[in-house]
């Protein structure tokens, strides 16, 4: 078993592709964790994340030999993961973003609040936000796509997009420094 | 805000949430995978994989995952399919054997082994789908008898409820069997010599060993290698010339390229070290990515249909002319389904209530994903026509290859009078007709289903729908330009209570408007007397949901795509 842990990644999916279950094993230990993260992010809860995590893992196993190594592993099983999330939550996404755009209105923060909040506590906050939100945001915001990529992935257009991001932070931030929050920086 | 603190905010939550990260691996996962997801695992060797890697990760975490409930994870196929009777994917249409002149075996290994074998009947067709037998299978030897089969060799089809395909008496392709060198019937055989090299150490006089190779191809682009060898116990080794190899006895296998490959097989007898060896060279015309993709959707439906409807994927066979099943889903209980694996083309997806197709939809896996949906409303059964959304498999040999680089290709659906979607086919930018289909001869509107407009029209002659056929053309333009010169307005879109619809430009002439679901079927229809301006009407009683609002005036259609949605104030 010590030796499998301290295998190249390289080494490691080509014995994946062997059908070594030690490898395998191996595999699902070291990206479990961070993946359930990534899944934490997308999900209304736990066991939604646990479900996203399996379907996910199950889908990296089908289609190991598809990846290239031109990119990174984890690169490539995390958007498996955001993927498999955003069609969990496909159905409500589609209802939430036909609804009509209304002003975006304005919303001040405190980042003293903010950056003294615990991560566990703001994964809860998250969580709590509406799906359409919450996809968006851990789309543009955490992972860093444009909002035409965002557009295309989710079947949007690119300025819906713009506008419930923008709805989705202020949302968030109404979250985290409660409704009676008159911090306006 | 302003952009400053936006970003400040950006960097906050990136930094944060990017550091969240669950410490401890949740090893019982694993177990779920198998437990829950094995419907999804097309081959048995994953199927065994993951069983085994369910069992390393429990004995990982010291006997956890034998403490708990350690039998119901391990399951067997034939046991899921009593929850999922009939076919699962896994299931469905698995080749079966025919070895000799009067029968066909199943495997035993069939998953969902108690719905082929029984009192159930099994009509038998030949390639040419014309009805041959019908006969059961039997369950103790899973052969299924045949009488007043005369001719071998022919390649059968079993249908319902399970497809299958089989071989009756061995079709034998190209093959240069050979014996070990102790044999003289191998001398003029060059392949044999060198094998027979390879085999001094066989002594016996006596034992000879021989192996031939049998294949047939499926819809699927798929060979399907029989091995047959003098002796059982042999230990069989597939090279299938593009550097993958198999030791099974009747392995599939999917090339990824085109071109000629040589396939060898070889027989070890461990016991006498006899050893065979021999080739065949099969020519493959289409090359297949595998990774290609997955179809999934929703079926919509009245709760009781919603849950474990049985969705089935079929694929254009051009050989045999007809549907044939490729994957059977069934539903979770929010209507999802979901087909893996599939290859690029064109399907057809239909859906049924456990008697009955009700409904079908179409299927592009260029779509990716989430390009499907099937609607069932327990009151609203669509009877299919045998011509019900044909399509056809883009990659078959009926349809010219030019159309991959064709950047103007485009799938349009076709209209009947009634504005019914009937068929799909695919256009070049030439306006030539690239499918070909048994539409009956007539007119027919089509639209561009990116768009729900209408854009040209199909005349079909006498002779149904043919590539090159003289009599079938897309209209004047090229099938593609848009139709009539109004646009069709409609306000708002996505809509809830009201939609305003008008043409532009407007004039007083009465429009005939109708409102078809996604089934093509009416749901709604209204006259607007004076056409000119915008006139409200109310879809209030629709189910939310993707309509195509039709709208005549002075005999001109023009269509639009509507989208009615949940009011999310309520």
């Amino acid at each position: 078993m010590e030796r499998i842990k301290e295998l190249a990644e390289a080494e490691l999916i080509q014995r994946c592709l062997n059908n070594d279950v030690l490898a395998q094993n191996e595999l699902y230990r070291r990206f479990a964790g961070k993946m359930m993260g990534v899944c934490m992010r997308y999900a209304k809860n736990r066991d939604d994340a646990k479900d996203i995590l399996q379907d996910a893992f199950v889908k990296v196993y089908l289609n190991l030999k598809s990846f290239k190594a031109e990119g990174s592993f984890e690169g490539w099983i995390k958007r498996i993961i955001i993927n498999t999330a955003i069609k969990h939550y496909r159905k409500n996404l589609k209802l939430s973003n036909n609804v009509d755009i209304e002003a975006a209105y304005d919303v001040g923060f405190d980042s003293d609040i903010i950056g003294k909040m615990g991560v566990t506590e703001l994964m809860d906050k998250v969580q709590t936000m509406p799906d359409g939100y919450r996809t968006i945001f851990n789309l543009y915001i955490v992972e860093g796509y444009q909002h035409n990529e965002i557009g295309e992935m989710l079947g949007i257009s690119e300025g819906t997009s713009k506008s419930q991001l923008a709805r989705a932070r202020n949302y968030l931030i109404k979250l985290i420094q409660g409704k009676n929050s008159s911090a306006n920086l | 805000m302003n952009t400053e603190q936006i970003n400040r905010f950006d960097e906050l939550m990136r930094e944060k949430l990017n550091s969240y990260e669950e410490t401890e691996p949740d090893i019982d996962l694993l177990v779920h995978i198998h437990a829950r997801k094995n419907r999804f695992l097309r081959t048995r060797n994953l199927f065994t994989l993951i069983i085994l890697l369910a069992i390393v990760s429990a004995s990982i975490v010291g006997g956890y995952y034998l403490s708990n409930g350690s039998s119901n994870q391990h399951q067997t196929p034939s046991t899921q399919t009593n929850e999922l009777p009939s076919l699962t994917g896994t299931s469905a249409r698995l080749p079966v054997n025919g070895s000799n002149n009067n029968a066909i075996s199943f495997p035993n290994n069939f998953a969902g082994t108690n719905s082929v074998a029984g009192s159930k009947n099994y009509n038998i067709g030949d390639v040419n789908n014309n009805h041959v037998n019908s006969g059961n299978v039997n369950p103790t030897n899973h052969l299924i008898g045949l009488t007043n089969i005369n001719a071998a060799p022919k390649r059968v089809t079993v249908y319902n409820p399970i497809m299958a395909e089989g071989l009756i008496s061995e079709q034998l392709s190209d093959i240069k069997s050979n014996k070990n060198k102790t044999t003289a019937e191998n001398k003029d055989d060059a392949l044999n010599t060198s094998n027979g090299k390879n085999n001094p150490t066989n002594k016996t006089e006596k034992d000879t060993c021989s192996a031939t190779i049998s294949y047939y191809t499926t819809y699927d682009y798929g060979f399907n290698f029989m091995a047959k060898t003098n002796n059982p116990k042999m230990q069989l080794t597939w090279l299938f010339g593009d550097g993958k190899t198999s030791k099974e006895e009747s392995p599939k296998h999917i090339y990824q390229k085109a071109g000629q490959y040589a396939v060898t097989l070889t027989a070890v007898d461990k016991t006498t070290k006899c050893k065979a060896e021999t080739y065949t060279l099969v020519n493959v015309t289409t090359g297949v990515d595998l990774t290609a993709s997955s179809i999934s959707g929703t079926v919509f439906a009245d709760a009781e249909y919603a849950t474990k409807t049985r969705v089935d994927l079929l694929a254009y066979n051009s050989i045999t002319n007809v549907y044939e099943r490729v994957q059977s889903a069934f539903t979770n209980n929010k209507g999802l389904y979901e087909f893996n694996e599939i290859i690029e083309g064109n399907y057809l997806i239909k859906a049924s209530d456990y008697k009955d197709y009700t409904s079908s939809y179409y299927g592009n896996t260029t779509d990716k994903e989430y390009a499907n949906s099937v609607a069932i409303f327990a009151n609203d059964y669509k009877e299919l026509n045998a011509y019900d959304i044909q399509l056809v498999n883009h990659k078959s040999n009926n349809v010219v290859s030019k159309n991959n680089t064709d950047s103007g290709s485009k799938w349009m659906i076709v209209l009947d009078q009634n504005n019914n979607p009937i068929a799909s086919v695919l256009v070049n930018s030439n306006g030539n007709i690239q499918s070909s289909g048994n539409l009956p001869q007539g007119n027919y509107n089509l639209m561009d289903p990116s768009t729900g407009k209408t854009s040209g029209n199909l005349n079909v002659g006498a002779n149904g729908l043919k590539i090159g056929s003289p009599d079938v053309s897309a209209g004047s333009a090229n099938g593609l330009a848009p139709k009539g010169e109004q646009e069709l307005v409609l306000l708002p879109n996505p809509a809830i209570d009201y939609v305003k619809v008008g043409l532009n430009p407007a004039n007083n002439s009465p429009i005939d408007v109708r409102i078809v679901n996604s089934q093509g079927a009416l749901v709604q229809s209204y006259t607007i007397d004076n056409g000119n301006g915008l006139t409200s009407i109310n879809i209030g009683s629709l189910p939310v949901g993707t309509y195509y609002v039709v709208v005549k005036q002075n005999g001109v259609t023009t269509s639009n795509r509507l989208v009615k949605t949940l009011d999310s104030s309520k």
